[in-house]
């Protein structure tokens, strides 16, 4: 590195910035990782702290990108039950209820096992925080299960025999209608807070993500909860979960696509390892799916494969997502490099512009 | 309560937080020209807060066998061996004659590798050797760096941003602590911290606080009582410094003006200024290199920063889910 | 007494060794391998070398090697530093190793200890105890165990030279100086009591 100081003082300063020793000049190795040599004791590099990862990956397993895949799924499908219930499509209503509950059930299973101390979860809801959106989720599930839960248990009882029901249950039964149109007022947020989740940390590839991911996660929502619909109603019930799987799929991929151009390099994770692997999967299945869904329309067949590859490719955007999140955050280069060349242009960072 | 700098921005963090006449902020100015890699911090810290071992692991990175911050290490000392020149540039002896120091010493003879004694007993005596010169080279650049890592303290926490059961919470002194009997370990705050500082604690069953989120308390049960926190106490060069944030950072320009003038160019302040990406620390660092170096992000932001976009966004997202959904069902019954 | 250059078999044993302490332990280490808080600061016995001497045996940064003495073999993970570096001396380069002496068997963290190296060699003087720095041979993998670590030292001793006595005048005073002193003087430095 050429010295940033000589004997005369700081070299390369520019004149309307007070010369700070070091930041001025270019980097002489912009882009390797730390930890070169490995012969030695690593010459520590100026670009990291012997390769080591500078923000820690959150410590969330498997439950989150599950969590991520059965909340949008909840979400799209409690949307397509209140329009199937308001436009008499009985079979599409009860798997989309049924659908939106267990994918809820699963969602709260995941949530609680994920914590480190899962006997405490209920303190989420000690306090409700804006700045949090782990907070602001837990209020907008708490708003939207219980809704989406009456609307799931009201289908049951009406599937139970008529003269097995007495008055309560029945009740029940009423009370559905409304409660599932509830349920779909609260299912967009439910399927968009995730995004939310994701990008506000200081985990790379997820914040740089934070302007599309939120379109990524919504479109694949409504293409796995269509893949639902598709799988599980009549082909002459199923035109709308067609439609939202067909439009969830396009908006999915344009907006991925959209979002990796806005990133930058830490764009890279989402086409290496196992999260590359996960994205060029979710993409395939998801494209098809949705010429799959155009077929759908005629063959209850092509249906229940479009439907299976959709929901796949949903279980893989989520866990890719993920996966990439976390690999961005282990190797230091894609905290390092974004922020050494915002310094380098003289930009950094400042709330005094 | 919710004002200009709320997310970002200069601010009084236990003012902002709404205490009434809070005492003034507390914090670290860690001086890493002045460590000596003891680790005293490191041992101290656990010795009073109980935190447990965190593995017995040969890194070979130079001395540091902690690694880094985490839920079981709340001070790390870091090691840089760089070829660099120390501090104190030139004293002027390179290139010169080695110095006569008027001891009984070796001279080669001429255009030979042998040496004779001056006063060798026995004229057939073979070649001798004894101590020799160096031969007059300059020895490289070498130097290395020290420095004792721990919570910034952030006056934009993102950890404390994104807690969503109110157990990290902003103390009196400004500084950021967790609640133990509250987190439910979640996790949420560990992606969140731009220096990944915070984390959950692992461990056996039996461990302390294991599964929920641990970091520096900055001593909080100490700060009561009147002493300075563990780390600050046990250091033996007063490189960590403990105190008002305002006067440590008076004292950091100081000292940094001074090791300018004394030729040590490299010497630079991390964390110190306010108007920075997360408002300024509580505990900041003068270093000697930059920030990358030590394992520092050079230009932190906290991620509240970009929140309400976000949350604009994700409602853009959720309308257009919506409308999508209605979409789906207009039109013809097919 | 192991040779030094130019006498024969200087090759053996042609590396320098010293041992210091670390910050972090005590001593031999018998108090502070038991305490968690300083074991885990300096878990391991490791052996320091310059990268040139790494280079020279093929010894590779944190892999095993194991330092050879005429009394010993003690193993240590790998450190490669330029904080040491070779001397040259006289026209020779000579390298140095150098180890802490913290470990044993027991405690929390346990290895070999380096002053196992250390023949029973005592200064003509006042017969203290020659216990900081030898010669030594350097070595990339784990020492042999048990007999065949005998063996192996046994080995080292033979190519050397220093399985017969040898061992330094102690005579310091008295009518038996002078030809000692001469004595001292032969040989190339080899301080014998007459035999070469």
């Amino acid at each position: 590195m050429s010295p940033s100081v000589d004997r005369e003082g700081p070299v390369g300063s520019r004149p309307d910035r007070e010369a700070v020793p070091g930041s001025a000049g270019r980097r002489r190795r912009g882009g390797r990782r730390g930890g070169g040599d490995r012969s030695m004791v690593p010459e520590a590099e100026f670009t990291s702290y012997y390769g080591r990862q500078i923000v820690k990956p959150s410590p969330w397993e498997a439950d989150i990108p599950a969590y991520l895949f059965s909340g949008g799924l909840a979400a799209g499908s409690s949307l397509l039950a209140a329009g199937a219930d308001l436009t008499g499509r009985p079979t599409l209503r009860r798997s989309g209820r049924l659908g939106a509950l267990a994918a809820l059930t699963f969602s709260m299973v995941a949530l609680v096992h994920d914590l480190g101390r899962p006997s405490r979860f209920l303190n989420m809801l000690r306090t409700a925080k804006l700045t949090s959106p782990m907070s602001v989720g837990t209020w907008i599930l708490s708003g939207y299960g219980p809704f989406a839960a009456t609307a799931a248990v009201a289908e049951l009882v009406d599937m139970l025999p008529v003269d097995t029901t007495r008055g309560p249950l029945r009740l029940l039964s009423l009370v559905g209608g409304p409660a599932g149109l509830v349920a779909a007022a609260g299912a967009p947020p439910v399927a968009a807070y995730t995004a939310v989740l994701l990008a506000d940390t200081a985990t790379p590839s997820w914040h740089a993500a934070y302007r599309e991911l939120p379109f990524v996660f919504v479109g694949s929502a409504a293409a796995a909860s269509g893949g639902l619909g598709m799988i599980t109603s009549p082909v002459a019930q199923a035109g709308p979960a067609r439609r939202m799987a067909l439009g969830g799929a396009l908006l999915e991929l344009l907006a991925e696509h959209r979002m990796e151009d806005s990133m930058g390099i830490t764009a890279e994770p989402l086409h290496q390892g196992k999260a590359g692997g996960l994205m060029k999967a979710s993409k395939a299945l998801t494209t098809a799916g949705a010429v799959g869904s155009l077929l759908a329309g005629r063959s209850r067949t092509a249906a229940v494969l479009s439907g299976v590859a959709l929901m796949t490719g949903s279980v893989c955007t989520r866990f890719g997502v993920f996966e990439a999140g976390q690999a961005s955050a282990r190797d230091p280069r894609y905290t390092v490099i974004p922020q050494r060349q915002r310094i380098d242009r003289g930009e950094p960072i400042r709330s005094d512009g | 309560m919710i004002g200009r700098n709320s997310l970002f921005g200069p601010v009084d963090p236990a003012a902002e937080t709404g205490y009434d006449d809070p005492p003034s902020r507390k914090g670290f100015f860690t001086d890493t020209s002045v460590c000596i890699g003891c680790k005293a911090c490191e041992v101290a810290c656990k010795e009073w807060n109980e935190v447990p071992d965190d593995g017995f692991n040969l890194l070979g990175m130079s001395y540091d066998n902690t690694g880094a911050l985490g839920g079981s290490t709340w001070r790390h000392v870091a090691f840089i061996e760089q070829r660099k020149p120390l501090g104190a540039q030139e004293p002027g002896m390179r290139g010169g004659p080695t110095v006569d120091l008027g001891m009984p010493m070796v001279t080669p003879a001429a255009g030979a590798n042998e040496v004779q004694l001056p006063d060798s007993g026995t004229d057939d005596d073979k070649p001798f050797e004894t101590l020799a010169a160096l031969a007059p080279q300059e020895p490289p650049d070498f130097r290395w760096l020290m420095s004792s890592d721990v919570c910034k303290h952030c006056t934009h926490a993102a950890c404390l941003d994104v807690c969503p059961t109110g157990s990290l919470f902003r103390t009196e002194f400004g500084t950021v602590v967790v609640q133990d009997d509250i987190c439910n370990g979640c996790g949420y705050c560990v992606p969140a911290c731009p220096y990944g500082v915070i984390e959950r604690r692992e461990g056996d069953k039996g461990t302390k606080n294991v599964g929920i989120a641990q970091k520096c308390t900055l001593c909080y049960d100490r700060l009561d009582s009147g002493q300075r926190p563990a780390c600050a106490q046990a250091c033996p060069t007063e490189s960590i410094q403990f105190g008002d944030v305002d006067e440590l950072r008076e004292r950091a320009s100081a000292r940094v003006e001074k090791l300018h003038e004394a030729g040590v160019m490299d010497a630079r302040l991390y964390g110190n200024d306010p108007e920075d990406g997360i408002g300024g620390a509580g505990a900041f660092f003068l270093l000697l290199d930059e920030p990358e170096v030590y394992g520092f992000p050079p230009d932190p932001v906290v991620t509240t920063r970009d929140l309400p976009q976000m949350f604009n966004r994700a409602g853009a997202a959720a309308l257009t889910l919506f409308a999508g959904a209605v979409v789906s069902f207009l039109g013809r019954r097919r | 007494m192991n040779p030094s250059p130019p006498e024969q078999n200087s090759e053996v044993f042609p590396y320098v060794f010293t041992t210091s302490r670390l910050t972090e332990h005590h001593t031999a280490g018998g108090m502070s391998r038991y305490l968690q808080y300083l074991s885990e600061l300096q878990p391991e016995m490791f052996v320091e070398v310059s990268p040139e001497l790494a280079a020279e045996r093929g010894l590779e940064h944190m892999a095993w090697c194991h330092v050879i003495t005429a009394r010993s073999a003690v193993e240590g993970k790998v450190m490669v530093t330029e904080r040491l570096s070779p001397l040259r001396i006289e026209g020779r380069v000579v390298h140095q190793v150098w180890l802490p002496y913290h470990w044993g068997a027991g405690g929390m963290v346990t290895g070999d200890s380096a002053n196992d190296l250390f023949g029973i060699s005592l200064d003509p003087n006042v017969l203290i105890q020659e216990s900081k720095v030898g010669t030594c041979d350097v070595r990339p993998g784990r020492r042999p165990t048990g007999a065949a670590l005998l063996d192996y030292v046994a080995g080292y001793q033979n190519r050397a030279g220093v399985d017969t006595d040898r061992h330094a005048s102690i005579v310091t005073a008295g009518p038996g100086v002078a030809a000692s002193a001469q004595s001292n003087h032969e040989g190339n430095g080899h301080a014998g009591s007459g035999d070469s």
